[in-house]
């Protein structure tokens, strides 16, 4: 019955997430536990490129900024419903992560932070001064939202739909990295990671696999990105701010990276934190920049590293006596 | 027409000081403890900050300046303790993001505990205009550009001709037989950090008073800047790093001239970009000997 076992915990997490909605009614909280969703899909994106693929990468802003802008557009010049504008989205995402990872495939490490980083400068550029397109500093406003116009169907997701809606696409995603992650690419992501040089002896494709990883991470930023803009109803360059993606980097750490549910419990204590946190704003980057280095010198594994050492310490007590 | 060719290569050439300056303190970092400091800019700041809160209190510039550098020598040596010791066997990509996490924390010290607003900071005397046969420049770009050679200089001696600088190259190569070698890698470590943040303190006093205003958030794309020039100079080559300085200032300076300024920002990545293809280790860089 093993085989079974491993669904309680994802399971269950799930049915608390069906179930929160209904405990923590109104529409505040809902817009936060929106949020929270779209911040664990860029986060497990985050963490599929950096935690498991080993790359710097802090160019979330960039990628899912594309992938919304993208949705933005299609929707306000085709009116394209969101069931279209999504995978658009994603796969706009992927395309400008390819165009991003392809020249920094010789940088490693720090230079690919400085790389991701002029990317996520240079699009933001791009949003703020061609105005004709992407609407400079006010952006595009006055997107549909998440509706169905089918013929006579009309169906709107507002509210607690709206919710439901974004978790069964952000559940998917998941899923969907999930099989990526123990899927051979996935083991071959960690491969590169841990040693280049011996994958490449070992017959991995590198140049051509890390390429892969940093572009199915952009997919699904991209796809975060469009959620984002369908819930505003809008974007705009500061939607997808420099600030923002280190937030998302910094959740994945705390939560833990090159695990699977870290970067879930990242994205709670992060929306947690902001909440607490929200009259003191100012404070934030001082805030994230400390957690950061204490969380990387003393708890490198994040929280869930911690969770799993301690989980294999009790139970090696356990099983030997 | 030529003398506008002339003036803006000047200008480049100032820049590059400008940049090379800044950057030098980090490549000491990068080359010997192979930190990635992204918080080198903002230790620059900090003394930029300094130097204005001290001309605001009626100091004279001699004695800010010398606390300003003395910050930065501090701040370098918490860099050292706090940042690196604790961290010194771990991955790469961690002591990267600890420092990113630095970079942070810095940049908002400011906004968060006093105000995010740009301060105006004036150093009159490095307005005085000086000619050189017909180009104004400032009195101030001139002491830029003679600084930033002459602590190359010194600082390419440091690590040539001593012997701490022969521990300093001993550790770039590998930290751990030098450390069997009998080296105290702490203590060398702790001799770079400091250098480098004086080297950025000097940086920060001489910098802000040329562009008139220190504010949070500056230092970020000066660190940018200052990695992209020490891609192109080579990992750990003083000189080469100037020299790359240089190069981008002019090449910065004359995209911005004469095709297309909003967008000089970019040149640096760009170079990078175009230069690694062609040649990975830089323009000044050793060959490099990884399998791809």
């Amino acid at each position: 019955m093993s085989g079974l076992k491993k669904f309680i915990l994802p399971v269950s997490v799930i049915v608390v997430a069906v179930i929160l909605p209904l405990i923590l009614t109104g529409g505040y909280y809902q817009h936060v536990l929106i949020g929270l969703l779209t911040y664990i899909l860029l986060g497990a994106s985050v963490n599929l490129t950096n935690g498991y693929g080993g790359h710097l990468n802090v160019g979330q802003g960039a990628f899912a900024g594309m992938g919304g802008y993208t949705a933005a557009l299609m929707a306000l010049h085709l009116g394209a419903p969101f069931w279209l504008t999504i995978p658009a989205a994603g796969i706009v995402g992927a395309l400008v992560g390819l165009i991003v990872c392809v020249p920094s495939m010789k940088l490693w490490g720090a230079y690919l932070l400085v790389a991701t980083i002029c990317a996520h400068y240079a699009l933001t550029w791009m949003w703020l001064n061609w105005r004709s397109v992407f609407g400079g500093e006010g952006g595009l406003g006055g997107v549909s939202g998440f509706s169905i116009h089918l013929g006579n169907f009309d169906f709107e997701f507002v509210g607690l739909s709206e919710y439901y809606l974004v978790l069964a696409i952000v559940v998917i995603c998941l899923v969907i990295i999930y099989r990526v992650i123990v899927s051979s690419f996935g083991r071959d992501f960690v491969a590169i990671r841990e040693d280049e040089i011996l994958s490449k002896m070992i017959g991995i494709a590198t140049v051509k696999t890390r390429a892969v990883c940093f572009t199915i991470g952009a997919f699904f930023m991209g796809i975060a990105g469009a959620l984002i803009v369908h819930h505003f109803h809008a974007v705009a360059p500061v939607t997808f701010h420099v600030m923002e993606t280190f937030a998302v980097v910094v959740m994945v750490i705390i939560g833990g990276q090159g695990t699977f549910a870290g970067p879930i419990v990242g994205a709670i204590l992060y929306v947690g934190l902001m909440e607490v946190l929200r009259p003191a704003k100012e404070f934030t980057p001082l805030i994230y920049g400390i957690l950061l280095i204490l969380f990387l010198i003393f708890v490198p594994g994040g929280l869930v590293g911690l969770w799993n050492t301690a989980y294999s310490k009790v139970r090696r007590k356990v099983t030997l006596g | 027409m030529l003398e506008l060719i002339v003036q803006q290569l000047l200008n480049g050439i100032a820049l590059g000081g400008i940049y090379g300056l800044a950057a030098l303190g980090l490549t000491l970092v990068y080359g010997i403890l192979y930190q990635a400091n992204f918080a080198h800019a903002e230790q620059y700041v900090l003394a930029g900050y300094v130097l204005f809160f001290c001309l605001a209190a009626g100091i004279p510039f001699a004695v800010a300046a010398l606390l300003a550098v003395l910050l930065g020598g501090i701040i370098g040596f918490l860099f050292s303790q706090l940042l690196w010791r604790p961290a010194i066997d771990r991955p790469h990509a961690t002591s990267v993001l600890i420092f990113f996490g630095a970079c942070l924390v810095l940049s908002s010290l400011v906004t968060a505990f006093y105000s995010p607003q740009a301060q105006a900071v004036s150093v009159p005397v490095f307005s005085n205009p000086v000619s050189l046969g017909g180009i104004q420049t400032t009195l101030g770009r001139g002491v830029v550009i003679i600084v930033s050679l002459v602590l190359l200089f010194l600082t390419h001696l440091l690590v040539t001709r001593t012997r701490i600088g022969t521990a300093m190259r001993a550790m770039a190569q590998d930290h751990r037989s030098a450390n069997l070698m009998g080296i105290n890698i702490y203590n060398i470590g702790m001799i770079t950090f400091v250098s480098a943040g004086l080297l950025a303190g000097v940086a920060g006093i001489l910098i802000v008073p040329l562009y008139g205003v220190v504010a949070p958030g500056v230092g970020f794309w000066m660190v940018i800047r200052a990695f992209c020039i020490i891609l192109l100079g080579g990992r750990g080559n003083v000189p080469g790093t100037i020299a790359a300085a240089f190069l981008l200032g002019i090449l910065e300076s004359m995209f911005g001239g004469f095709v297309y300024a909003p967008l000089s920002n970019l040149i640096p990545w760009v170079t990078v970009i175009i230069v690694l293809w062609l040649r990975p280790q830089g323009v000044f860089g050793k060959a490099i000997r990884r399998v791809g």
